[in-house]
C-alpha cells in the first residue's frame, strides 16, 4: 500500500485535491487540523 | 622483571588506544539534529480573539523576533558508515582517522512539538541562525573538534584537511551580504574570518533594516525515524505555485479531464527522476517545487 500525506491545505482547495487523488485511483481521508487548515491522507493499494 | 614487562606492555597499549565515541544511526538519534532549512508558512500567535494561525510573512520583523524567544549555540558531529548511512557522534572527539562533518549552530528559535496519533514524536526548532559547517578528513585519531579554534589548531598541525562554509539562515540585509565570507579551505585564516563574520552578523539581528525569515532549522526526534513526519507537519506540505498551475493545466487541460498522453509524459518524468509520488502530490507540495521547475524546463511546458 502506498500512502501520501499533505498538510496545511486551505478549505477551498480540499475538494480539488481530493478529486485529483481520486482520478489517480487513490482513496482519501480528510482531517481538520487544530489551526483550521486540513490534512489529506491518500492511500492506494 | 616479567611483571614489569607486562605493566609496560599494558601502558603502551592503553597509551596507543583509539577512543571510539559512541555512534548512533541517524534514524535513532535522540538529540538536536541540524537539517537543511525548510520554509515554514504559518505560526500560532495570541491575539484579542485567542490563538490564531497567521502566516509568518504577515508579521513585522519585530513581532517575528518576539516569537523566537530561545537562543542557543550547539554543535553536532556526524560521519558516514561503510554503507553510506549517516551516524551521529555522541562526543566531540573523533574516533579513528576518517571523514567527519562538524556543524556549529547559533540559533534564535521557538520549539513546536509534533504529534502523530496522539503522541509526541519529536519537536522542531523554527527560527533563524548562523551555521558553520566543516567537512574534514582527519589523518590522526582522537581529535577534539568541539570548537572552531580547535579545528584551526588541528588544521595548522596538519592533522586534518577540509572545507569550511557559513550559512546565514533567515537573516537578510544589504550589510549582511557584504559580511559573508566565501567558502574556503579550512585553515586558521578562514576560521578567523568566519569568527569575525559570525560576531558581526549576530550583532545585526536586532537592526531595524534586517529582514527576518524563520525556517525549520533543526529537529529533535523522540521516536525512531520520525524526521520525515516532523518536517512534514511543521513545514506544512501544501503549496500551489505558478509551476503547479502550469503542470496541472498540462495534466488536465480543461480543469477536469485528464489528457492521458500528457499524464504518461508526467509519470515517466517523475519515475525517470527517481521519485515515487502521485501527480497530485507532485503538483501540490512545497517539497516538489524544484522538481516542478525542472519538469517545466525539460518538457518545455512554458512554451506550450
Amino acid at each position: 500500500m502506498k500512502t501520501e500525506t499533505i498538510h496545511d491545505i486551505p478549505q477551498e482547495k480540499v475538494q480539488n485535491i481530493v478529486m485529483n487523488y481520486q482520478s489517480e485511483g487513490y482513496s482519501t481521508k480528510v482531517i481538520k487540523q487544530a489551526n483550521g487548515l486540513f490534512t489529506i491522507i491518500a492511500t492506494k493499494e | 622483571m616479567k611483571q614489569l614487562l607486562t605493566l609496560f606492555l599494558i601502558f603502551i597499549s592503553v597509551g596507543c588506544a583509539v577512543t571510539t565515541p559512541l555512534q548512533i544511526a541517524d534514524t535513532q538519534y535522540r538529540n538536536y539534529k541540524p537539517i537543511e532549512p525548510i520554509p515554514v508558512k504559518n505560526v500560532e500567535v495570541y491575539t484579542s480573539n485567542g490563538f490564531v494561525t497567521k502566516p509568518w510573512a504577515s508579521l513585522t520583523d519585530s513581532a517575528i523576533r518576539d516569537l523566537l524567544p530561545n537562543q542557543s549555540a550547539q554543535i553536532a558531529m556526524r560521519t558516514n558508515d561503510l554503507t553510506g548511512k549517516v551516524n551521529y557522534l555522541t562526543a566531540s572527539i573523533t574516533g579513528q582517522a576518517g571523514t567527519y562533518e562538524v556543524i556549529m549552530d547559533y540559533m534564535k528559535y521557538r520549539i513546536e512539538d509534533v504529534y502523530a496519533q496522539n503522541e509526541v514524536v519529536g519537536s522542531g526548532r523554527i527560527g533563524i541562525g548562523l551555521r558553520v559547517n566543516a567537512k574534514v578528513i582527519t589523518n590522526k585519531a582522537n581529535l577534539n573538534l568541539s570548537s572552531l579554534t580547535n579545528l584551526g589548531l588541528e588544521a595548522s598541525n596538519n592533522h586534518l584537511t577540509g572545507l569550511l562554509s557559513i550559512d546565514i539562515i533567515g537573516i537578510d540585509s544589504k550589510d549582511i551580504t557584504n559580511y559573508i565570507p566565501l567558502t574556503a579551505k579550512l585553515d586558521e585564516t578562514s576560521i578567523q574570518s568566519a569568527l569575525q563574520a559570525i560576531a558581526t552578523i549576530k550583532s545585526k539581528i536586532w537592526d531595524k533594516n534586517v529582514k527576518i525569515t524563520p525556517q525549520l532549522i533543526a529537529i529533535n526526534q523522540s521516536k525512531d525515524s520520525a524526521e520525515k513526519i516532523i518536517k512534514e507537519k511543521i513545514a506544512g506540505t501544501y503549496s500551489y505555485t505558478n509551476t503547479s498551475d502550469l503542470i496541472f493545466r498540462f495534466w488536465k487541460p480543461n480543469g477536469i479531464q485528464i489528457d492521458s498522453t500528457h499524464q504518461e509524459l508526467i509519470k515517466k518524468w517523475i519515475s525517470d527522476n527517481g521519485l515515487d509520488v502521485s501527480i497530485t502530490y507532485f503538483i501540490n507540495t512545497n517539497e516538489m517545487e524544484l522538481y516542478r521547475q525542472k519538469i517545466i524546463s525539460d518538457l518545455k511546458l512554458g512554451e506550450k
